[in-house]
């Protein structure tokens, strides 16, 4: 799916100190499976997921996606790519508080036909929440259910690939494996992509990559 | 696939009751507040057209000094013979002007002024003091008649128009323009006329200003221009009121005032309003920073965050206006029931012109937004920016 050769991302470009946050980095992604993302803070995991993500532009090197360069494209082929083939979760869950449960999800829905609420609210319940969390605002639920919101909201409409950065960060043990167990499902046909500094989260994934210092170390 | 989905300016206002309360309050409450002035300062432009407009159709007054009857005292040995020439052309002149087409009839007598108080402002205008024989021809002559009470027939009694009975506060057998010239005419009726015309008997010479009193029609707009036709030179120094002087004074001290006082009113008004909705607005905008960068990370365009904050604008400011003109007509209606119709006033509740000027008003106002708004849309950031910070 991914195809990505000789990025680099450097920031201070202008100064004499440049930041390298990837080095000429070289990776291939399957079309589905679970990939994990791992390494210490500043190590540039992050800035690879946002990468391929469209959400930064890398300053060398190509990022094939599906065979199409896509560092190059215009903001508005990003935006298309990000609105319909990917799906974000967050550190924080990036609820829109003034919204229910179910219209977070909505917002981020492509297709709003009539069928589209329905399936919103057998999605939510399939994760977990219950009919009357539906309707709750993000105040009113707790960080694990906030959390499955986002996943809801990420997979509404059926991405190809799921970005998550640190999804389980903020959760405890029990919701942390419940929000794995989900993400392991949907990477069965799907591309998950999971960036975290926490190993025992990524036990069930089918690649673990190590980055350090912007360069992949295995 | 086809992109349907559009973000949803409704969804904000539904679920933000106390902002959008808050902002849709003030300017329902700016727009009555522009409207209500206007309402209350038109009672003054509206009163005041009876009389100036009116009034004048019907009767004009001229007041003139012998110099315009080309009477000089320094030609005269004595006081006697100059007042002799003066009243002797005088006469010479009102029997010409009473052939004068568009002209009944010329009497020389004195005046009492009437009084009328709108909210803002106020008007004295001639009553003329005529021989009781001669009150029920006026009448007849400015389409007045007597709804209560009798005609004068003792020296200090007046007839005095319905609405300014309402305008004083006065009941018949009151005092009628005390103020001015003492307790010196008693109210013994009330007419309805549509021009606010009182007619009374003098008390004796008071001074209080003799003046020609034309019995005009419509056709006398200008009776200086007739007065000078009859060899009279009319200078500053003579009064004159006729339908050209009331519409002139009309239009620079009524009705400009009012329009300068009415705009200076809404310029600070709106200055005020602009500040307030864009100190609000901003606030608004910079509570909602992280959901338009989440909208940005998420595939949406900084086009449509933009189109949708412009809807959610549209949406608050169609609220506020369709609020402020419900409670600015309700408004209008009180002032109508306690102000307009207890004191004897002109004015209307609705103003359609004004109306139109404040969604002008507010339709600049939004047009001013587009500042902030421009500009918190070009710094939206994506999630990833924000996390980085």
């Amino acid at each position: 799916m991914f195809e990505v050769k000789k990025l680099s991302m450097i920031f201070d470009m202008n100064t004499d100190a440049k930041t390298y946050a990837l080095k000429g980095i070289d990776l291939s992604l399957p079309d589905k499976g679970l990939v994990g993302i791992i390494g210490p803070s500043g190590s540039g995991k992050s800035t690879l997921m946002y990468c391929l993500s469209t959400l930064k532009v890398p300053t060398e090197g190509t990022i094939l996606y599906n065979g199409r360069e896509i560092t190059g494209v215009t903001n508005s082929e990003r935006e298309k790519l990000r609105r319909i083939e990917f799906g974000f979760i967050f550190q924080k869950h990036y609820l829109v508080p003034y919204m229910s449960a179910m219209d977070n999800v909505l917002v981020a829905a492509v297709d709003k036909g009539p069928e589209i609420k329905k399936k919103t609210a057998d999605f939510l319940k399939e994760l977990g929440l219950g009919e009357k969390e539906l309707s709750k605002k993000p105040s009113k639920l707790s960080g694990g259910q906030c959390q499955r919101v986002a996943i809801a909201r990420a997979m509404i409409n059926d991405p190809k690939v799921i970005f998550a950065d640190e999804p389980t960060a903020s959760l405890d043990h029990e919701n942390a494996y419940n929000i794995m167990k989900i993400l392991k499902k949907y990477s069965s046909e799907r591309l998950v992509l999971i960036v975290t500094h926490d190993k025992s989260i990524l036990k069930d994934a089918d690649r673990i990559i190590e980055i350090w210092d912007g360069e992949i170390s295995q | 696939m086809k992109m349907k989905t559009r973000l949803s300016a409704w969804k904000y206002v539904k679920n933000n009751k106390r902002v959008v309360g808050v902002l849709v309050t003030s300017l329902a409450l700016s727009f009555m507040a522009m409207y209500v002035i206007h309402v209350l300062l038109s009672t003054t432009s509206e009163s005041f057209r009876p009389v100036m407009f009116e009034m004048p159709k019907h009767i004009s007054y001229a007041s003139l000094t012998p110099k315009a009857f080309g009477i000089n005292r320094d030609d005269y040995e004595n006081y006697e013979e100059f007042e002799t020439a003066l009243n002797e052309k005088r006469d010479e002149v009102i029997e010409n002007l009473k052939k004068h087409p568009g002209i009944d009839n010329v009497i020389l007598t004195q005046v009492a002024l009437s009084h009328y108080q709108p909210v803002v402002g106020e008007i004295a205008y001639e009553a003329p003091l005529l021989e009781a024989d001669q009150i029920r021809d006026f009448l007849d002559h400015m389409g007045a008649k007597l709804v209560d009470g009798r005609m004068p027939e003792c020296d200090g009694e007046v007839l005095v128009d319905t609405k300014l009975m309402k305008n004083a506060g006065t009941k018949i057998g009151d005092w009628f323009s005390e103020g001015m010239y003492g307790e010196t005419f008693r109210i013994v009726g009330v007419i309805e006329s549509s021009s606010r015309i009182c007619v009374g008997t003098p008390m004796g010479n008071t001074n209080s200003g003799w003046y020609m009193v034309v019995y005009n029609d419509e056709s006398t707009m200008d009776l200086k221009a007739v007065l000078e036709a009859e060899g009279l030179t009319i200078t500053e120094q003579d009064t004159i009121y006729d339908s050209l002087s009331y519409k002139k004074m009309y239009e620079k001290d009524v009705d400009g005032v009012i329009q300068d006082v009415i705009l200076a009113i809404s310029l600070v008004v709106t200055i005020f309003l602009s500040l307030l909705v864009l100190v609000a607005y901003v606030s608004f905008l910079r509570d909602r920073v992280s959901e338009y960068c989440l909208y940005a990370s998420i595939g949406y365009g900084r086009a449509e965050i933009y189109g949708m904050i412009l809807r959610e604008m549209v949406l608050l400011f169609l609220i506020g206006t369709v609020s402020g003109l419900i409670i600015s007509l309700g408004a209008g209606i009180l002032i109508e029931e306690l102000v307009i119709w207890p004191r004897g006033l002109e004015g209307s509740i609705f103003y359609g012109e004004r109306i139109l000027t404040i969604l002008g008003i507010f339709l600049l106002l939004m047009g001013i937004l587009q500042i902030p708004v421009l500009a918190y849309v070009n710094r939206i950031k994506t999630v990833d920016m924000i996390e980085e910070q």
